[in-house]
């Protein structure tokens, strides 16, 4: 029936196992140690009993230590000599899961950690069977008793563990205070019965200020100042103890990641990267650091020394004379191994490197070929200098040389330096299977778009030029951190080449038309200022989420519900009765409206009086789940009430179906989508109102120059809604509605849509507009034909050149500086445009419309 | 002034798609026509040379003094080098015979209109990407160069009615240096945005220095182009 369908469902397939052979050739598995460390018999005694490790989610380096911080107990710590500070640089992807693995076991998360971040899994994620510091704490002869209080990643990370918990979820980035209050209120009678080895405290509430807000949100300095009286608070209890019981406790307090400046992370910026990191306790005080706190705001975020964030591990140990654990790449900070005499501390490091090495000769064979001459391996490359480091640290004399405990630190640093770099692990044979398989595909693929599509040779020449040049640009990193520039330039261009296109034939109509399309697109691009370079520079989402702006916003998204009770009046229930048609067209819009409200009321945000008024009091998530099952139903049956009545009606449309749809979806992305970015719907069913106008002036455009322009606007809408390629913006705080627990089809879906509002709306929207097209210029052309080889081999052509060019990228660049940060989170949401955007949505609403205009 | 005003505004009329209405221009052919015409053609590369080494140091000080030394150098270009291609009397009894060069009262008109749509450019700028708050003033000089680089030269060139701006627009206009210019200055203000984003932290990247010198290398590259294609009776 369909051959050019089935071509396509022949592409699709294959071009994804490609992605699959590649996909396991490029992210890296990294040799894991099970099992555990050695038991050392020979270990410095140990400085600490019991350990506090209070970790505050995303807690920057400048919230404690610069003078705009409010926390001035910690500062005044530092000042007094009783705590030691630290910049904790943590290795992206800066997300909580994947930094929890290396601030406990002391190994670099490989990438995929990242993505199971997201999806949450439970069992994939555990560590269980691998080393980490809490695990040795359960090893020693009387094993220690270990509770943990807060985000409840942990309990997932270490089932069974904890004596005492009480996990928090962080399902809904919008509490402030409950998030925290669930772990405070344990501290009473945790500190007063005192029977533990290892207190694990996760504070939330920092890190959901700074999604909502940013890190200078009016939330931030109460939040700041709530935290440093928990610090104050344990500090006291470790001062009480050691006077009381001679019971010594280390106080640690961390963050797991930073936050960039509109308070995200994910990704590898300054703000991202730099953690807080503070080691208190009184014994500090007679090692006198002679720090000042606080010191000036910097922009790179470094204040006192900087160390990386696993390094928190062995040090942990070796304080409270634990061994290191197996994966450890830490390596001991210096400043706390005064503690020890000089023996002492030779012996620890020793025992650091004697531990990574066993991690070096798994990774490298060439460490276990002998060593003849270590001065000209010392001049070698990185991995000759750890031998003749090593050779040299194996000498029996080397406790008396001049300076044993620089060499060792040399050794650590270097072989750390060497085990964070991955680019050994590639399989090459696999991803170049991958590359192959897609590159021979996708260029089948360009030329069918290129030469079975309809005739229209300036939309083909703009087309294959500009994804020549997006393809090309992939191989740029700060072009694929400012894609959206990428995307705004070239939609200009296009509305100025049709704007060209329709002075030749003297259409003023399309004229007028293509400068309304570039009007609407300037507000689009100042939406959200996305990337790296200005981002969280000023921007109307900025300006609506501030408080002043309540009204407007508040405005506008009942704007836009009115538009969509209109369009289901028009659209939907045009057949039925009016009352009826205005009774069902009413109950959707109206349940969509009161949990957009319950949301944002949830949420903190300002809701207009006179709004919140009308909607019922929101009492908690419960009701907020129900709000969202009640939408979703509501759309349901908006959906079932169509389809039958297009299979019941007398008249003959083709595209009736199709009509409805669009706008019973316009329902579903509106509710996937925060309160901010509902507005940016009217901007996009201005486009659409626009385009159909457009396409309704058939002497002025094409079906393929349809189809360019929905690629065009698929992507303007994803960046204009805040997204880039980087993970730290994927929105999660959509992606639980109406749902009470992790299930991952569910999860995956509502984030996926929320994220991907914008193109799903312009594949939809790109359909009505072909049909429209269709109608006006009375075309010969079947629907088939139109939808199947203008519409999807156009865009799936686009799919698969650029899924190869950033294979390709990753494969040239795979030894690049950024490519764990930059170009596998590029490849991550290509996969997604291709498999979820392309490869299901384009697809089966192509598919559908076909399917459909055959039987109607 | 003779030029502008002798041709009624014609609002563009539908018409078919696939006959574009011919227009009826006869047209001097010669060039480079003599010493002027190339030193002119070098002018603007001078001109760019120096304008973008100066550039990045304080680009609003720049662009407001080098405005009125550009004028001048489009004036004296378009007075002595600009061809214009002549329109064949028509019916309409339009009689008087037209000198080939713009007039200088032709020159100045040209000037002051350009001048006066420069808050027009300013707005398309913005169209298509511009700042919209910030760096006013240095999207406003960079307007009004473009208005001397890209429109002053046309509105000296063609007659200011509806049809014929209508294939200006359309590409369907007689080539003349002028027409090549503009097109080449819009096209390299366009390029001239694609390194802003990236990561290299160079002076020059800030706005608008890399569209001003994109714009006056495209109007070189368009004016050179053009005195070599034009002179017949071509379209693009």
């Amino acid at each position: 029936m369909i051959p050019h369908a089935l071509i396509i469902a022949f592409l699709l397939p294959l071009e994804s196992l490609g992605l699959l052979f590649f996909a396991r050739g490029f992210f890296p598995y990294k040799p894991v140690f099970h099992g555990y460390a050695p038991i050392e018999s020979d270990a410095p005694a140990a400085v600490y009993d019991k350990v506090i490790f209070m970790v505050v989610d995303a807690l920057r380096s400048d919230f404690v230590f610069s003078n705009e911080s409010s926390m001035w107990f910690t500062q005044s710590l530092i000042s007094s000599g009783n705590a030691l500070p630290f910049t904790a640089r943590a290795a992206p992807p800066t997300v909580t899961l994947p930094r929890i693995k290396g601030v406990t076991t002391g190994s670099v998360s490989n990438f995929l950690d990242a993505v199971l971040n997201i999806a949450e899994s439970d069992s994939s994620s555990s560590l269980v069977g691998q080393d980490s510091w809490l695990i040795e704490f359960k090893r020693r002869p009387v094993p220690g008793k270990l509770v943990m209080f807060g985000d409840d990643t942990w309990l997932k990370l270490f089932p069974g563990i904890f004596d005492r918990y009480d996990g928090t979820s962080s399902f809904f980035v919008s509490d402030f205070t409950e998030v925290d209050n669930n772990v405070t209120r344990h501290l009473d009678t945790e500190l007063k019965t005192s029977d533990w080895d290892v207190m694990i405290l996760h504070y939330l509430g920092v890190d959901h200020i700074g999604h909502k807000g940013g890190p200078y949100s009016p939330f931030m300095p109460d939040k700041q100042k709530e935290m440093d009286q928990i610090v104050e608070m344990l500090y006291e209890y470790a001062e009480k103890l050691q006077e009381t019981e001679g019971k010594s406790t280390l106080l640690v307090l961390c963050g797991d990641h930073g936050m960039n400046e509109i308070g995200n992370h994910g990704g590898s910026s300054a703000g991202e990267t730099a953690a807080a990191l503070l080691f208190a306790s009184p014994l500090f005080s007679k090692l006198g650091s002679g720090l000042r706190a606080p010191l000036n705001a910097t922009d790179n975020y470094e204040y006192y020394n900087v160390i990386e964030q696993v390094d928190i591990v062995p040090s942990i140990s070796g304080l409270v004379g634990n061994p290191f654990p197996m994966n450890n790449i830490g390596v001991f900070v210096p400043e706390l191994l005064r503690f020890w005499s000089r023996s002492d501390q030779i012996k620890l490091l020793r025992q650091n490197a004697e531990q990574m090495y066993r991690i070096l000769k798994e990774a490298f064979t060439s460490m276990d070929m002998p060593v003849t001459d270590a001065q000209t391996l010392l001049a070698g490359n990185d991995i000759d200098k750890i031998r003749g480091l090593w050779d040299q640290i194996g000498q029996p004399y080397f406790d008396e040389t001049d300076d044993p405990v620089e060499t060792l630190y040399a050794f650590l640093r270097l072989s750390q330096k060497v085990l964070s770099r991955t680019s050994s692990n590639y399989d090459i044979s696999s991803m170049v299977i991958g590359l192959c398989l897609v590159s021979w595909l996708s260029s089948l693929a360009f030329r069918r778009a290129l030469f079975s599509t309809s005739a229209d040779f300036v939309t083909k020449a703009v087309f294959a030029v500009g994804t020549t040049i997006y393809a090309i640009s992939i191989f740029g990193s700060s072009l694929v951190e400012e894609e959206h520039y990428f995307w705004y330039w070239s939609a200009s261009a296009w509305l100025m080449v049709q704007f060209i296109l329709s002075a030749r034939v003297k259409s003023t109509a399309a004229g007028l038309i293509l400068i309304s399309l570039l009007g609407v697109l300037s507000i689009l691009r100042h939406y959200h200022h996305t990337g790296q370079k200005y981002a969280g520079s000023y921007d109307i989402a900025q300006f609506l989420s501030s408080d002043i702006a309540a009204g407007l916003l508040w405005g506008l998204i009942l704007l836009e519900h009115l538009l969509i009770f209109k369009n289901l009046h028009f659209y939907v229930f045009a057949d039925v009765s009016p009352l009826i048609a205005f009774v069902c067209s009413f109950a959707p819009v109206i349940s969509l409206f009161s949990f957009k409200m319950s949301m944002a009321l949830e949420a903190g945000e300002k809701v207009p009086p006179v709004l919140a008024a009308i909607t019922p009091t929101s009492t908690g998530a419960d009701q907020l789940l129900n709000r969202a099952k009640t939408s979703f139903l509501s759309i349901v049956i908006c959906m079932v009430f169509h389809i039958l009545s297009t299979v019941w009606s007398t008249k003959r449309d083709q595209f009736k179906l199709i009509r409805g749809t669009f706008h019973i979806a316009v329902l579903l992305l509106v509710v996937q989508t925060s309160s901010v970015n509902i507005p940016i719907f009217l901007l996009y069913e201005a486009i659409h109102s626009l385009s159909r106008r457009l396409a309704a002036d058939y002497r002025a455009t094409t079906p393929l120059a349809i189809v360019l322009s929905t690629l065009i606007w698929q992507r303007v809408s994803f960046f204009a809604a805040g997204n880039s390629n980087s993970l730290a913006t994927v929105d999660l705080s959509n992606a639980y509605n109406g749902v009470s627990g992790y299930s991952m089809i569910p999860v995956g879906i509502l984030a996926f849509v929320s994220n991907f509002a914008g193109p799903i709306f312009f594949t939809l929207s790109g359909t009505l507009q072909l049909s429209t097209w269709k109608t006006s210029s009375k075309s010969m052309r079947s629907v088939e034909d139109i939808f199947t080889v203008d519409f999807l081999s156009l865009i799936h052509a686009f799919h698969a050149v650029s899924l190869l060019a950033v294979m390709g990228a990753c494969m040239v660049l795979r030894s690049h500086l950024f490519i764990w940060t930059v170009f596998s989170p590029k490849l991550l949401y290509t996969v997604g445009w291709f498999l979820l955007q392309q490869g299901a949505v384009d697809t089966i609403v192509g598919l559908f419309i076909v399917v459909v205009s055959d039987l109607l | 002034m003779a030029r502008i005003k002798s041709t009624p505004r014609q609002i563009a009329t539908p018409s078919t798609p696939t006959s574009p209405t011919p227009v009826p221009y006869k047209q001097k052919t010669h060039y480079p026509e003599n010493v002027i015409t190339s030193s002119a053609l070098l002018a603007f590369p001078i001109v760019t040379v120096v304008l973008s080494s100066l550039l990045p140091s304080d680009p609003v000080k720049i662009l407001g003094y080098s405005l009125p030394p550009v004028a001048l150098i489009q004036a004296v270009n378009i007075l002595f080098t600009n061809p214009v291609p002549e329109p064949v009397a028509k019916s309409s009894g339009n009689k008087k015979k037209k000198k080939a060069k713009s007039t200088v009262s032709t020159t100045i008109l040209g000037l002051v209109l350009s001048m006066l749509l420069t808050p027009f450019i300013h707005l398309i700028y913005v169209l298509f990407g511009a700042p919209v708050t910030v760096s006013l003033a240095a999207t406003f000089l960079l307007s009004a160069h473009t208005a001397l680089l890209a429109l002053f030269p046309i509105l000296c060139t063609y007659p200011l009615d509806g049809v014929t701006w209508t294939n200006i627009v359309a590409l369907k206009a007689p080539v003349t240096p002028a027409y090549t210019a503009a097109l080449g200055t819009i096209a390299g203000a366009w390029l001239g945005a694609v390194p802003i984003p990236l990561d290299w932290d160079r002076e020059w990247q800030t706005w608008p220095v890399t569209v001003v010198f994109g714009a006056y290398v495209g109007n070189a590259l368009g004016r050179l182009f053009g005195a070599v294609l034009g002179g017949k009776e071509k379209k693009l």
